[in-house]
């Protein structure tokens, strides 16, 4: 487990000090945020509810522009001293917690718009949109409505669209959180499938310890807020990895302790820990 | 029974309610024709060529009084979302309009630019114009913040973002928009005719008036009230199937 930030030529995505404040408020969402994930990682935030791991996101995004600090991704600096300094954000495919799916448009229309949008010619949007519906496993629904598909099928389409555009980089806010957990489950895992494939660099926001261990090559985890970088911990564990695992588990129950303290749960006030009687 | 044969058979009930109290009561009145005397009246209309003209006349003038306003308020409205000036600038201007009776509007528009058609179709924008824009105005407001974030986030167009999520996003307020709308234009080009046509709907209203037909007069309202009603039936509402069918 370590806490030194160690700049490699393979960062790809490299955060620096970054602060954000939301206008008129005096808490700080996001402050010092010092971290960088590695090209092909996939990388999880794990962080509670309000630590501003979403607005962590929108940052990366372009969505909102960053009160403090530096981002570079892939070697171009985005954000300095608290301005965009990037015309152009890279390619990034973002995936929500909610599918975000014109619902007037069906799956493939939807995608058809992201892939014009990322500047893709029409001549290519055929193949492409079934190769990705295809590799996430709803190439049957492609003329399909969203309000008439699943809440997993839609979260799938959503991101076959955050893949079509064949980004630098795949951006995930809890995309899993509203599913049922076995829906869930079978996502994880196609979704590691499909990572393998396409050798993207994720980084992928989540509040569930477990989802982080089976899916992070590294976990970032954020304090509660104002959000910032705690600890980097880094999963050993060989793919394919398998949910019960209980090698996860033992995992699992070494990290937990720490988290909690980082999230604020035994703090003065009290509250054992696992460890301890 | 089906609530679609219930619905129709209560109207059908209604018309015939209606129909029997003005056969029995009509010569009771010194104003009112018979039933029979208006349908009359109703074939020899239907007979003359010159009323297909009047109908068309008053629906071209719906029509482009009705384009005028209601693509004005589009337009508008889409302008008002991109800035904060333009919304300075236009506020005023709907508030004036709103407040101003649609008659005043309509002699306005009519002095102004002549007794023609160009007049009618000022009137009819004029006081369309300003109840379209609020109404699009608040359902410019509620534009789903996540959908707005997810076409910035995927990089789409200006063009693309109109097109693609707030135009269809608004699509139920378009639509109530002009049901709001479509009657009182109706009712305003005929109010126009009135005072500037030779022809059309309310020149025939005039006419029927001026010599005391009330047989005319309920004859031409019938065609009024079915032209509005074949745009509503024959137009809006199929319209309106296509534009929601994704709509599970």
């Amino acid at each position: 487990m370590d806490r030194a930030k160690i700049h490699t030529l393979q960062d790809f995505i490299d955060i620096d000090q970054l602060g954000f404040t939301y206008l008129g408020s005096q808490r700080d969402a996001l402050a010092e945020v010092t971290m960088s994930v590695a090209k092909a990682e996939f990388a999880c935030i794990l962080g509670p509810s309000g630590c501003g791991k979403s607005t962590l996101l929108n940052v990366l995004s372009g969505l909102v522009t960053p009160s403090a600090g530096r981002v570079a991704i892939d070697g171009q600096v985005i954000y300095e001293g608290g301005r965009r300094i990037a015309d152009q954000m890279p390619p990034l495919g973002y995936v929500f917690q909610d599918d975000r799916l014109l619902p007037w448009r069906t799956v493939r229309q939807n995608i058809n718009l992201a892939l014009s949008s990322a500047g893709i010619g029409k001549s290519e949007w055929n193949e492409v949109v079934t190769k990705y519906l295809r590799m996430c496993g709803i190439e049957a629904w492609a003329e399909a409505w969203p309000g008439s598909l699943s809440g997993g099928q839609r979260q799938r389409a959503a991101i076959a669209r955050a893949l079509s555009i064949e980004p630098t980089s795949l951006l995930m806010d809890e995309p899993f959180s509203t599913l049922d957990e076995v829906t869930a489950r079978f996502m994880r895992k196609e979704l590691l499938d499909v990572w393998q494939r396409t050798g993207q660099t994720i980084v992928f926001v989540t509040h569930s310890i477990r989802e982080a261990v089976f899916l992070a090559d590294n976990i970032y985890v954020m304090t509660s807020g104002p959000g910032r970088v705690a600890e980097r911990i880094t999963i050993d564990v060989p793919r394919p990895r398998e949910y019960e695992d209980p090698h996860l588990t033992e995992i699992e129950r070494d990290i937990v302790d720490s988290v909690l303290e980082y999230w604020g749960y035994y703090g003065e006030t009290g509250g054992t820990k696992a460890g301890e009687r | 029974m089906s609530l679609r044969a219930k619905r129709a058979l209560l109207a059908v009930a209604v018309a015939t309610g209606v129909l029997l109290t003005w056969a029995l009561l009509w010569d009771r009145t010194d104003w009112l024709a018979s039933p029979a005397a208006v349908w009359e009246q109703l074939v020899a209309t239907l007979e003359e060529p010159s009323t297909y003209a009047d109908l068309l006349a008053t629906s071209r003038r719906l029509f482009f009084g009705l384009l005028i306003g209601y693509g004005g308020a589009v337009l508008v409205s889409l302008l008002v979302r991109q800035s904060r000036w333009w919304k300075m600038f236009v506020g005023p201007y709907v508030l004036v309009l709103l407040a101003t009776p649609s008659i005043a509007l309509a002699l306005i528009s009519l002095m102004v630019f002549g007794l023609s058609d160009l007049g009618v179709y000022l009137a009819v924008a004029g006081v369309v114009f300003p109840l379209i824009v609020i109404s699009l105005l608040e359902g410019l407001e509620n534009l789903d913040r996540g959908l707005s974030d997810m076409t910035i986030v995927y990089r789409f167009s200006g063009y693309d973002r109109s097109r693609h999520q707030a135009l269809p996003e608004m699509a139920p307020y378009l639509f109530a928009a002009f049901r709001n709308v479509h009657a009182l234009a109706w009712k305003l080009v005929v109010t126009a005719e009135l005072f500037s046509t030779q022809d059309g709907v309310g020149f025939q209203y005039k006419r029927a008036f001026a010599f005391f037909e009330t047989d005319r007069l309920i004859v031409w309202s019938i065609f009024f009230v079915t032209m509005v009603m074949i745009v509503e039936y024959g137009l809006l509402r199929p319209f309106e199937r296509v534009v929601f069918r994704w709509r599970a």
